[in-house]
């Protein structure tokens, strides 16, 4: 099962290649899945990140107390936050919920013969279904985690100010101390392979649904299983690669 | 027009189809029957190449469909149309855009034309103003019917019915008949339809054959399947319990 399960992602992914380009025909299901991807994901990924940022400035705090000056809070939660918390949790919170979602529809369409409906029009069901979904993915995690870095460092700002008295000059020059523009781009590359990871993993698991409701609901919670488990994987080999000690 | 010869299919152990062979002619309508779960939707599904056989040919105009690649498929289902039993409807997408896809796809044809060309095909199928609906607020018969008009949206040569009536009340169902029967008298569709709802069966074929173990066992007209000699479709068609089929 499992080799026939890799046997098929590796067949989309190539299908998803050979027809990417079929994404510049489709704007208009493109516009409708950038919008279930980013825009309806976005006040979900405000709420986690303000609370992303603010535990990870008090769990530093706690570490470092007696330690190292409260002028480098700045420094240790930023970069934390920009090269790794704000595109992973983002990405496990999108897999939660647009992987799923991805993976019930088509896992729908599958069961009630809608895709097999396609193929019998001439329609590729990878280019009409999958592709925008991928692209989408690959488009808008990216602008996800931008917004996510940008509220949680202000979460992050705002406990230090208001629960731990370090000033807000204090914290931002911390911050700016050893700032890298790559870290911020190191973040966004990450989140835009975890888009694609998550949709493809999300589309796959629904077209490969069987057997009903049951097999629907099968699908969508191994979509959300797998694509988390491959979001932390893919997560150490990037950082393996664009991290080097 | 289309041929099988010899298809055979199993799924792991069990065998489905095994030797069917049948002739479907230009312009005939040949309604399969046969008992539930024995192959019927299986053997249409590979007239539109959903699947494959593991061994035999299916001919379509002359051509061998085992050799097809991607290309020649989809060249060959923009001449097809297909009924599935549940309709199968877009829940995504409005009724006129279900009946157009194809044509929005397939076509340069403007958005403003093909929605005229899903609304007379509406009109076709008696739903003349349901084009901005959605397939959630639409009754079974008026999905069938919108699922007509998308079979027939790209004017097909050939035209397969998945259990076309299969829970529908009877008046409904006889619309639907009626429907198929216009289509192959006007339009002189080539059309196979697969059910065991004998009295559709009796009002759109031109043939009908009975699937049973696999294989095509007997086949009659309409007109002479109540005085029919052969045993197996005799038993079904009076339901009998005990018989060759048992």
């Amino acid at each position: 099962m499992a080799v026939d399960g890799v046997g098929r992602f590796t067949l989309l992914v190539l299908s998803v290649l050979s027809n990417w380009t079929a994404i510049f025909k489709s704007r208009g299901r493109l516009a409708e899945q950038m919008a279930f991807v980013g825009v309806t994901s976005l006040p979900l990924i405000v709420l986690t990140s303000i609370f992303v940022g603010a535990v990870t400035t008090w769990q530093t705090a706690y570490q470092i107390k007696n330690y190292v000056p409260m002028r480098y809070l700045g420094t240790a939660v930023g970069r934390a936050i920009m090269i790794e918390l704000a595109p992973v949790l983002s990405a496990l919170v999108v897999a939660g919920r647009v992987g799923a979602g991805m993976a019930a529809e088509l896992g729908t369409m599958k069961v009630t013969d809608q895709v097999d409906a396609l193929e019998c029009m001439g329609i590729d069901p990878v280019r009409f279904l999958v592709v925008p979904r991928v692209v989408a993915g690959l488009i808008m995690m990216p602008i996800l985690v931008v917004f996510a870095d940008l509220v949680a460092i202000g979460g992050a700002m705002a406990v230090s100010v208001i629960f731990l008295k370090v000033p807000q000059e204090t914290f931002i020059s911390g911050f700016k101390l050893f700032f890298r523009i790559s870290d911020v781009t190191a973040g966004l590359s990450k989140a835009a392979v975890f888009g694609l990871i998550l949709t493809l993993v999300g589309c796959d698991q629904g077209l490969g649904a069987r057997g009903g409701a049951l097999g629907v609901g099968r699908a969508t919670t191994r979509a959300v299983v797998i694509a988390s488990v491959s979001i932390l994987i893919a997560d150490y080999l990037i950082a393996v690669i664009m991290f080097r000690q | 027009m289309i041929d099988l010869i010899g298809i055979r299919k199993s799924f792991g152990k069990e065998r489905v189809l095994d030797g069917c062979t049948l002739h479907i002619g230009k312009g005939e309508t040949v309604v399969v029957i046969g008992r539930s779960g024995t192959g019927k939707s299986v053997l249409l599904r590979h007239l539109t190449g959903l699947l494959s056989p593991d061994a035999g040919q299916v001919i379509v105009n002359g051509e061998n469909t085992g050799e097809f690649g991607a290309g020649e498929w989809r060249a060959l289902r923009e001449r097809i149309g297909m009924l599935f039993q549940n309709a199968a409807l877009f829940d995504s997408m409005p009724v006129w855009e279900n009946v157009g896809l194809g044509l929005l796809e397939h076509t340069k044809l403007s958005r403003d034309e093909v929605y005229e060309i899903a609304s007379r095909k509406l009109e076709l199928v008696d739903l003349p103003d349901v084009q901005e609906k959605y397939p959630a607020e639409l009754s079974g018969g008026m999905k069938k019917r919108v699922a007509l008009a998308r079979a027939i949206a790209r004017d097909p040569d050939m035209i397969f019915y998945d259990e076309p009536t299969t829970g529908l009340d009877p008046i409904t169902a006889e619309v639907i008949n009626e429907l198929i029967v216009r289509l192959r008298d006007h339009l002189k569709i080539t059309a196979v339809a697969v059910t065991h709802d004998m009295a559709s069966a009796r009002k759109i074929a031109d043939r009908i054959v009975l699937l049973h173990d696999g294989k095509i066992v007997g086949e009659e007209t309409p007109a002479n399947i109540d005085a029919t000699s052969n045993p197996y479709i005799r038993q079904f068609i009076r339901g009998e319990a005990r018989g060759p089929m048992e």
